[in-house]
């Protein structure tokens, strides 16, 4: 009987400091969070070329942004093209251009590239790469146009920022005219060139 | 020790900077592109002698060529030369006034963009005979005008007539014949080796 008198009083006293923890007064304040991390990333939107004709029954120059049919059964023969393929492997973003039978012509042969600023945070330009073989070097034109919304213009590469959807594009050709008044020296030539274009966070510099 | 730890601090400053410089974000683009200009090359590629006409086997016609522009690598025509060159050089010895020489030459295209052929030229390297055009020119002449030499006002010495539809349009490995016709008149020299050179003229078809 006294035994169960104390575990009476035990259960008592444990109910009682039960008790005193329910009656506390209290609040609490929770602080919950997203991250979303910016991003620098431009990317290959667009290729474009140019494929020049003969017609050998009118003997017309045919001037075409896509490939014609041409050759054996057809009116057209090929004679020079410029072209531009996105020819990007992994994480290298790589755009191949051939100028191939390159000649005078009134309106310039061009290939061209398209590349669209996608990343969200403003970037910086710059070419770290821009070199052109000294054969073609007289002849070669690189020109760099800006999209507003409504047509391209021309803009430098060096120092232009970019932001989110921004479109920059890089029309490549060999100028008619000098072509034209070098004659002989300016054929049969070959050359590479290659240019690197970097973009970097605008508030740092490499 | 004082020195050592000053350059360790060097050091640390140096890294951190470069820390700062690689901290941020970035991305390229690679353009790379090769050219090829092409080639706008016309050569005499062959030459014969079709026709000697005189009643005695006296005068003689030698045919060379000059100033090679590339290899002839085209099936035809039959006995073409290997090469493509830019005159043909035809020398007439012991000539007398009447004799009709007849020429055959064969003119091919080696260069990589079609060529529209548009003229003949002869020139005399000696510098004997001055070759002026019937018609004055607004372009060399190609078929079918006549050529002759020394003043205009002048009997000629020599005439030329040149045959074949030249001007026309050649593709790589295309070739025309041509006919240059040749007749000696009265006032030519005695005891004197006439030689001229024939060039032919063409410019891209587009033109």
């Amino acid at each position: 009987m006294k035994k169960i008198g104390l575990l009476s009083l035990a259960l008592v006293l444990a109910l009682g400091t039960l008790g005193v923890g329910y009656a506390l007064w209290f609040d609490e304040v929770t602080i919950e969070g997203t991250v979303n991390t910016g991003s620098v990333e431009i990317s290959i939107n667009a290729t474009s070329e140019t494929y020049v004709y003969k017609n050998v029954t009118s003997s017309a120059m045919v001037m075409s942004g896509v490939p014609l049919s041409h050759g054996i059964g057809t009116d057209l023969r090929l004679v020079a093209s410029a072209t531009a393929e996105d020819t990007s492997s992994g994480t290298e973003k790589k755009v191949t251009m051939t100028f191939d039978n390159i000649f005078p012509t009134t309106e310039p042969i061009v290939a061209d590239v398209v590349l669209h600023y996608i990343g969200s945070i403003p970037v910086h330009v710059v070419l770290i790469e821009d070199s052109v073989d000294e054969a073609i070097e007289p002849y070669l034109v690189q020109k760099w146009y800006m999209w507003d919304g409504e047509d391209w213009v021309p803009t430098e590469i060096e120092e232009l920022q970019l932001h989110y959807c921004d479109l920059l594009k890089l029309d490549v050709y060999l100028d008619p005219a000098f072509l034209q008044a070098d004659g002989k020296a300016a054929q049969g030539l070959s050359g590479n060139f290659t240019k690197t274009i970097f973009v970097h966070q605008w508030n740092e510099e490499p | 020790m004082k020195k050592i730890g000053l350059l360790c601090l060097a050091l640390v400053l140096a890294l951190g900077t470069l820390g700062v410089g690689y901290a941020m974000w970035s991305d390229e683009v690679i353009i790379e592109g090769t050219v090829d200009t092409g080639t706008l090359r016309l050569g005499i590629v062959k030459a014969k002698l079709e026709e000697l006409v005189q009643d005695k086997d006296v005068a003689t016609v030698d045919l060379s060529f000059e100033s090679s522009i590339a290899p002839w690598e085209c099936d035809t025509p039959v006995n073409a030369e290997e090469f493509a060159y830019e005159k043909l050089v035809v020398a007439l010895n012991n000539t007398f006034p009447c004799l009709w020489v007849d020429i055959a030459f064969y003119v091919g295209s080696v260069g990589t963009i079609p060529v529209h052929i548009t003229g003949i030229n002869i020139t005399d390297p000696s510098k004997e005979l001055t070759w002026v055009w019937e018609d004055e020119p607004p372009r060399t002449p190609c078929g079918g005008y006549f050529y002759h030499t020394g003043d205009p006002d002048k009997e000629p010495v020599i005439t030329v007539s040149i045959g074949g539809s030249v001007c026309t349009q050649l593709h790589w490995c295309d070739w025309v014949k041509a006919d240059l016709m040749i007749h000696v008149e009265q006032p030519a020299k005695q005891n004197y080796e006439y030689q001229f050179e024939v060039k032919v003229i063409g410019e891209q078809w587009a033109e």
